[in-house]
């Protein structure tokens, strides 16, 4: 019989992609693991209250036991996390994925994450730079009115010569079609979704790694963790942890193609800068990676040794 | 009881402190706070949830259209352009039989265009109509009767903070929403216009008549409302062009409006103009407060949920549904503001519409939903016994008994039926403008 | 007032950030010729914009709700409870206000442990990454003025045993 239940909060209506394909499955799994003594009840689309940035609070506090959220929601919070948001780091998420999770097991449960016990953690697909005119070189950024994803990327942005607007992400189908932004940095899934691909016509992706990518965490509060017996806690470890967030970052960058088969049904322009390209944007972009190692080595955390481990992970894991 | 009854409970008795007058805002906030105690067995859950949603409840971008839209009313009042709407319209048709109160209903409805609130439609306007309808011996039923209806053309024609609000809990474009009002925002005011006309037929010693003007003096009037016509096209036709967003919009429009009403405003008048908005926001921005407090013990309750999937049990046809949901507020609106009925029913209501097939888009659905609840919501603010425009229009002219008033302002209120049912049956009408 | 003024310094910052953006729109038009686009495209909105009005608007909200609780300014229904017996009226009369000045002070002390928690997580805004507690922080003044004028009006409505107070 069902003896915990344990509430899940997120922002996104549960027909989107990563509720439906990614957190149910989980909470599938999780139930059928403790032989259905645990119910998790899904409250998404923020039901129970509140923004998007108050779900790490709402974690921590026991106000909710599992949250699903963007650290980029919360700037300044999971400092260390932003190392796999810097440019030309990911091109496989699966990969980026696996090696984000160890990365948080050794760095970050005790640092960023002490607060919450961390389930999953992982990246989008490759991102991808959409705007109303074609962007090939780095030269072409120069003046275009780009949406920034998040704190690091929109740094990039300045960096590589473009202006960084901000605003959420349902604003962006708007502001593109009113001509307040020239474009927007998104992964395909989400541009699909929201028609970003009717509104301007040039796609600008990364054959090797890309331009940027957004971390998420799956977690839950610690208590209410660590209060559990043991065999739930195992259930729920074996839905959990790095092979759930490889999975979770696998998931993510498939659903990608369907996504770009939309742009391109449309007769939109997509370009892809050959890897052989790539180091010429990673000069361009290399300030703007010493300035986060400058920032973040200043809050006490060695920021260089940080991105090494990251490259390295990320290297391990990829085929 | 189970979580499910509780959340029923809650709106009974949320409806019984309101009608013990308690503090809108102030009632959602004590049952969704005393609820969520009650399902989570502590008060803890909800103190560790509002330490950051009253902050994070405010910081919302598209809210700050709000008291930019407030403010742009309040300049236009202050800075005399309420008064330079009326002449114009009174110019023009005052001396017809009953001209004086369809000029006053024209006059609303040009203040309307500028002013994003009921309430502070239906006061300006009385202030400036009431005396002169009196002066041309007008009965008082009428004169209050139309200047309350007339009051709620202030959120039936664009801008209007009931349509944001909407559009923030739906998750709709407040420009397409905007663009979507005009049509029915209009034929409202026509309405109107007729009902006074049939009214007159039925009681012709209801109205006085005055002289005609001379061409050149209405023609001088007429071009007294250019700020206003400018300030309409700038700020509606900007944010329905693609100018502006709607927030920039308001906020253009504020400016804009303020300084031309500068040198009339003077400092005092900005004083009040500033004072009024702030109040004003203060006291919708605590509902709405309320409102996120009690919506998120419902949501715990998964009461929207499962009364959607009732509803969908009864085997209804959509359009069933819409019309209970319509009746709903209707009967909600003869006790309710509109604001508050908004905050307090959309995050349950809207589901369930959305989850209906009307054989449209779903954005079309949702526009057209949005329209229908827009005129059912301004009903109630000139239903008895409980309509604000009827109590602001009868707190300005005194010597009118508020029975006159309730007995002269059922023909209004069943024009605006009339328009629900013809919206209801030709959506066309709403989503014309799209 | 100094919710009446933010709200000002608000509408003249969205107002030149809407401008700069519209100015820009119109770079694109051809007609205005090469100088005049020149110069409009050069302008544009304030990135940061969004933001600032995010997080500065829930201090306006608080700085306007004293002088929304000192007026009556409320919205609420009075047509059941103006024909009750007088004690009821009374008792209404003392209740909400006292029941508003505990609810306020709840909010404004969770406020501060709100702010505490932001300024202990280093959260901060998105562009600016300015720290976010001292939006919070802005905030305190006016919720714990409104707990006490509601407190206030409790104690007025306890001490006026006659009337029942507006
Ligand atoms: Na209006
Ligand atoms: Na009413």
């Amino acid at each position: 019989a069902q003896e915990v239940t344990l509430r899940l909060h997120q922002f996104l209506p549960e027909t989107s992609f990563v509720p439906a394909q990614i957190l149910n499955p989980w909470i599938d799994s999780v139930e059928a693991a403790s032989g259905g003594r645990i119910e998790v009840q899904h409250y998404p689309a923020m039901q129970l209250g509140g923004k998007p940035g108050d779900l790490v609070d709402q974690v921590v506090d026991g106000v909710v036991d599992i949250i699903w959220t963007l650290p980029g929601y919360t700037p300044g919070r999971f400092p260390r996390t932003e190392v796999f948001e810097l440019p030309f780091m990911v091109a496989d998420a699966e990969a980026a994925s696996a090696a984000f999770w160890d990365l948080a097991q050794s760095d970050m449960v005790a640092t960023d994450f002490a607060d919450l016990h961390l389930l999953g953690a992982w990246v989008h697909g490759p991102g991808v730079i959409h705007a109303s005119k074609p962007v090939a070189k780095v030269e072409d950024l120069a003046g275009l009115k780009l949406r920034g994803p998040s704190r690091v990327t929109t740094k990039l942005l300045e960096q590589l010569g473009a202006t960084a607007v901000g605003m959420p992400v349902p604003a962006v189908p708007e502001a593109l079609s009113k001509g307040t932004i020239d474009g927007a940095l998104l992964p395909w899934e989400v541009s699909a979704s929201l028609k970003v691909g009717e509104i301007v016509h040039n796609h600008t992706e990364f054959a090797g790694p890309s331009i940027y990518t957004a971390t998420f965490i799956l977690a839950m509060n610690r208590d209410a963790y660590e209060g559990l017996p043991d065999d739930l806690k195992a259930a729920i470890d074996s839905a959990s942890g790095a092979a759930f967030s490889a999975q979770a970052g696998k998931l993510q960058q498939a659903e990608d193609v369907p996504s770009r088969a939309v742009a391109e049904k449309l007769g939109n322009a997509i370009v892809t800068i050959p890897a052989v390209e790539t180091p010429v944007w990673e000069a361009a972009a290399a300030p703007a990676i010493d300035a986060w190692v400058a920032e973040i080595s200043a809050q006490g955390i060695d920021g260089q040794a940080l991105l090494e481990k990251a490259r390295a992970g990320i290297s391990a894991h990829s085929r | 009881m189970s979580d499910l009854a509780l959340g029923l409970v809650s709106f009974p008795l949320l409806l019984v402190l309101i009608a013990l007058r308690a503090p809108i805002g102030l009632a959602m906030l004590a049952v969704g706070a005393g609820g969520l105690w009650l399902v989570t067995g502590s008060p803890d859950m909800w103190l560790a949830k509002i330490k950051n949603e009253a902050f994070s409840t405010f910081a919302n971008y598209d809210l700050s259209v709000v008291p930019f839209f407030l403010l742009m009313g309040q300049f236009a009042t202050q800075g005399g352009m309420s008064r330079a709407l009326f002449r114009a319209a009174d110019a023009l048709i005052g001396h017809r039989k009953g001209g004086l109160a369809m000029a006053a209903i024209g006059a609303c409805a040009g203040f309307g265009a500028i002013c994003g609130s009921s309430l502070a439609t239906a006061a300006t306007m009385g202030r400036v109509a009431l005396p002169e309808m009196r002066a041309a011996g007008y009965a008082g039923g009428l004169s209050t009767a139309a200047l309350a209806a007339g009051g709620t053309l202030g959120i039936l024609i664009p801008p209007s903070v009931v349509l944001v609000i909407f559009a923030i809990l739906t998750e709709q474009n407040i420009a397409r929403l905007f663009a979507a009002a005009i049509v029915p925002g209009l034929l409202a005011m026509l309405g109107y216009m007729l009902v006074v006309a049939l009214y007159l037929r039925r009681h012709p010693q209801a109205a006085g008549t005055r002289a005609a003007q001379p061409w050149p003096a209405r023609l001088r009037a007429v071009a007294q409302i250019w700020q206003v016509v400018a300030i309409f096209m700038l700020v509606v036709g900007g944010i329905y062009g693609g100018l502006f967003s709607p927030t920039e919009g308001a906020a253009v429009g504020a400016a804009g409006v303020g300084l031309m009403a500068w040198v009339s405003l003077g400092a005092g008048g900005l004083r009040r103009a500033l004072l009024a908005t702030v109040e004003t926001t203060g006291m919708i921005f605590f509902i709405i407060l309320g409102a996120a407090v009690y919506n998120g013990f419902l949501g715990i309750t998964r009461v929207p949920q499962e009364l959607a999937d009732v509803i969908g049990a009864w085997g209804l046809t959509p359009h069933a549904i819409l019309a209970l949901i319509l009746i709903l507020y209707l009967v909600l609106g003869c006790f309710m503001d509109s604001l508050s009925m908004i905050l307090l029913t959309i995050p349950t209501f809207w589901p369930i519409v959305a989850g209906l097939d009307f054989g449209m888009e779903a954005e079309a659905t949702a526009i057209w939903f949005g329209i229908l609840v827009l005129i059912v919501v301004e009903v109630g603010l000139i239903t008895p016994p409980v309509g604000l425009n009827l109590f602001v229009i009868n707190a300005i002219d005194e010597t009118t008994p508020m029975s006159a008033t309730w007995r002269t302002v059922i023909w209004f209120v069943a024009s605006d039926l009339l328009r629900t049912a013809l919206i209801f049956a030709v959506p066309g009408i709403a989503l014309v403008m799209l | 007032m100094a919710g009446g003024l933010a709200l000002l310094g608000l509408i003249a910052m969205v107002g030149l950030s809407a401008l700069g953006s519209a100015a820009q729109k119109l770079s694109h038009a051809a007609w205005l010729g090469e100088t005049v686009t020149g110069v409009l495209a050069g302008l544009g909105p304030l990135k940061a914009s969004f933001e600032l009005i995010e997080a500065s608007l829930p201090m306006i909200v608080f700085a306007a709700l004293p002088l929304v609780q000192h007026n009556h300014a409320h919205a609420r229904v009075d047509f059941l409870a103006e024909r009750l017996p007088h004690p009821a009226r009374r008792v209404l009369a003392i209740a909400w206000p006292a029941l508003t000045a505990l609810l306020m002070a709840v909010i404004a002390w969770r406020l501060g442990a709100g702010m505490l928690g932001k300024m202990r997580s280093g959260t901060t805004t998105f562009l600016l990454g300015w720290p976010l507690w001292w939006f919070y922080a802005a905030c305190l003044p006016g919720a714990w003025l409104t707990a006490l004028v509601a407190a206030a009006q409790t104690g007025a409505a306890l001490a006026r045993p006659g009337r029942s107070a507006r």
